[in-house]
């Protein structure tokens, strides 16, 4: 009996195209199609199909989204965003409540693997051009989404109220202080004071569970509905006597999303079943822990500032982020969409990029930890030029001097990369890096930050 | 849509005025309206919001004791104030926030090395605060201390920032 039920479910599953290349949309139930309909086109190119393309990441984001969402609404249930509670209602949460500690693992769990997963669907996007021919604005939805799930882990990361939150935050905002002119005031605005306390506390909490969730709602929709304006995702352009292969939404691609789907929820239950989220002793503004760090995802950006100024570190943040976002306009040669890494040459300079970064970050690390001493070199120089103006420029020279030496054709025996293919050089070391310094930054630094083995 | 209003100028209103027709001067002072809507609101959205940080709920005039009750030479942690008590050589008094200019976290006073060290990236401070490291180009920061009737009081109501240590900084009983 219980297996007729499952017999069209194994149908599905086993469903494979017989050489037909023009699918009609299969006749399942109307409302259902009518659902997937107007999220999805009724035949996609099968070229979009390739699970290798996309890797499935942004359906991966939206599902964790939506988990996030779902127990986000049961925690606010049971926490108590003010000081003197905050830190009880976790802790009721992971000792008292049924399925507590579960619900604010997966919580925590979800909201970290979306920092991964959008970020490698950043890159996915960046890899295969697909940014290009009229995506330049979903292109932009897209890294203000990124935002968004930076802040929103942010704003939730002081929730707790434990040594870990309380410290991260206190640091992060410190930086705020340095923007020039409005540092303070910026600061003291986000805190509600000039240290954290109750009223960085309600701020945060307001932020958190109503005003980011509510711009993630907004720039999300846009982002889906505009990928499907735009035509679908990205696919190479057709050679002339080339014909287009279609197949049905459903179930192809439905399939595939939904299967995706599911394994986002397993593993991220699992995950959550075994490791709780973490929780430190109730913060102390008296004591600050040794090491004190930021949340994982901003470690790579803490590591650049041992190494430089804040206001050097923020600065090429701001320009990262500016050249990331007029990127579509730098690079308009849409010959090569769709294809990861533009071309074979493309892809020389994008591992040539990546190797240069694991030559280059940690020795510069090793480096300024143990010999390179500008402020000692040249003593009596204000260190907004020691540690400020000087590592700065080198960073940007080492960017600008990967790209001339691509676009020189002296690396690949005379075959130039192209324009578009030395900016991907640059892409590649310059997230090789973040991704390195972030390895340094959780695994190598110990007490008083100092260089330490993990082992 | 030119065309109608200069054939028939009365049909749309422009003729009450050479210059502003009547729709183009609703349609103007709709925006204004509009714009200074958004303004007022933005305006009270921002004043209620900073009202918070006014609270007091940071420091005030606090009472430490009696001047005699400090050693010269000796560095006191006051926690609920926030800062360290130094008292300097000579009979003076300094007190420094305990915030560490660098990010702001809890700088310790390391009585053995007699300095102040910031466990987070390893900033120290010398006994006035000076800096003395490639991170933080300034001094701690410090409440103004004053005395009355043999009393030591420290106002917290907002660090001063400064630069480098100067003598001035230090207070002197009397
Ligand atoms: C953009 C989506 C979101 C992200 C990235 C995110 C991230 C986080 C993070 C990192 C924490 C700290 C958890 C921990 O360390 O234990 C947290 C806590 C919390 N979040 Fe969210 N969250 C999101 C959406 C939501 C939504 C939609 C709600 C409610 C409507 C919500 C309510 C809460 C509550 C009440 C807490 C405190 C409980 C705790 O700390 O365990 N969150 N969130
Ligand atoms: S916060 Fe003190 S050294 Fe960075």
């Amino acid at each position: 009996m219980s297996l007729e039920i499952l017999k069209p479910l194994r149908e599905r599953l086993l469903h494979r195209d017989d050489g037909e290349k023009v699918e009609l949309p299969s006749r399942d139930s109307h409302v259902r199609n009518n659902l997937i309909l107007h999220l999805h086109p009724s035949r996609v190119p099968a070229q979009a199909l390739r699970f290798s393309y996309t890797w499935g990441l942004g359906g991966i984001s939206v599902v964790l989204v939506l988990l996030l969402g779902l127990t986000g609404l049961l925690l606010m249930f049971r926490y108590d965003p003010r000081v003197e509670y905050a830190y009880v209602s976790i802790q009721q949460l992971e000792t008292e409540v049924m399925f507590g500690s579960f619900i604010r693992a997966v919580h925590h769990w979800s909201a970290n693997f979306l920092v991964i997963a959008s970020f490698l669907h950043l890159v996915r996007v960046f890899l295969t051009g697909s940014f290009k021919q009229g995506r330049s604005v979903n292109w932009i939805i897209g890294l203000v989404l990124f935002v968004i799930v930076l802040v929103g882990n942010f704003t939730g990361y002081l929730l707790p109220w434990d040594q870990l939150s309380y410290w991260a935050i206190t640091v992060s905002t410190s930086l705020m202080a340095y923007i020039p002119l409005l540092g303070t005031a910026v600061r003291n605005f986000f805190l509600g004071g000039p240290q954290v306390g109750q009223a960085a506390l309600s701020n945060f909490y307001a932020l958190h569970v109503v005003f980011m969730p509510a711009l993630m709602l907004g720039f999300l929709g846009y982002h889906l509905w505009k990928v499907r304006k735009n035509g679908g995702i990205s696919q190479p352009l057709l050679k002339e006597d080339e014909k287009p292969e279609f197949k049905a939404t459903n179930p192809h691609l439905v399939n595939i999303e939904l299967a995706a789907g599911m394994v986002v929820l397993v593993v991220v239950g699992l995950y959550a079943m075994f490791n709780p989220a973490p929780l430190g002793s109730i913060a102390n503004p008296m004591v600050s822990p040794n090491p004190a760090k930021a949340a994982w995802y901003f470690l790579g950006l803490q590591e650049l500032l041992l190494h430089m100024h804040p206001l050097a570190v923020m600065t090429l943040l701001a320009l990262t982020v500016v050249a990331l976002a007029i990127t579509p306009w730098i690079d308009r040669d849409f010959r090569d969409i769709g294809i990861y890494f533009r071309s074979a040459i493309g892809r020389r300079a994008a591992v040539f990029g990546s190797l240069l970064a694991v030559y280059l970050v940690p020795l510069a690390v090793i480096l300024d930890e143990f010999w390179y001493d500008v402020p000692g070199w040249l003593p009596g120089v204000h260190t907004n030029i020691t540690v400020g103006i000087i590592p700065f420029l080198i960073t940007i020279s080492v960017f600008v001097g990967i790209y001339f030496l691509l676009k020189s054709g002296l690396l690949f025996k005379n075959e130039k990369t192209n324009h578009s293919e030395a900016m991907l050089g640059v892409f590649a070391f310059m997230m090789t890096g973040l991704i390195l310094l972030t390895i340094v930054g959780i695994y190598f630094r110990g007490q008083n930050m100092a260089l330490v083995l993990p082992f | 849509m030119k065309k109608i209003n200069e054939q028939n100028p009365e049909k749309d209103g422009s003729s009450v005025s050479k210059n502003v027709s009547r729709r183009d001067f609703l349609s103007i002072s709709l925006k204004a309206l509009g714009g200074l809507a958004a303004i007022e609101l933005g305006a009270a959205g921002i004043l209620f919001l900073r009202s918070r940080s006014l609270s007091g709920e940071f420091g005030g005039i606090m009472t430490i004791g009696k001047i005699e009750e400090f050693t010269p030479g000796s560095v006191v942690e006051i926690e609920d104030g926030n800062f360290y008590l130094i008292s300097t050589e000579d009979g003076g008094f300094l007190a420094v926030y305990r915030r560490c200019p660098h990010l702001g976290c809890t700088v310790n006073w390391m009585e053995n090395e007699q300095k102040f060290l910031c466990p987070c990236h390893s900033a120290t401070f010398a006994k006035t605060g000076d800096f003395n490291n490639k991170l933080v180009a300034r001094a701690l920061d410090y409440f103004p201390v004053s005395f009355d009737k043999g009393m030591l009081k420290v106002d917290t109501t907002a660090p001063i920032v400064r630069e480098q240590h100067l003598p001035q900084h230090v207070s002197y009983p009397g």
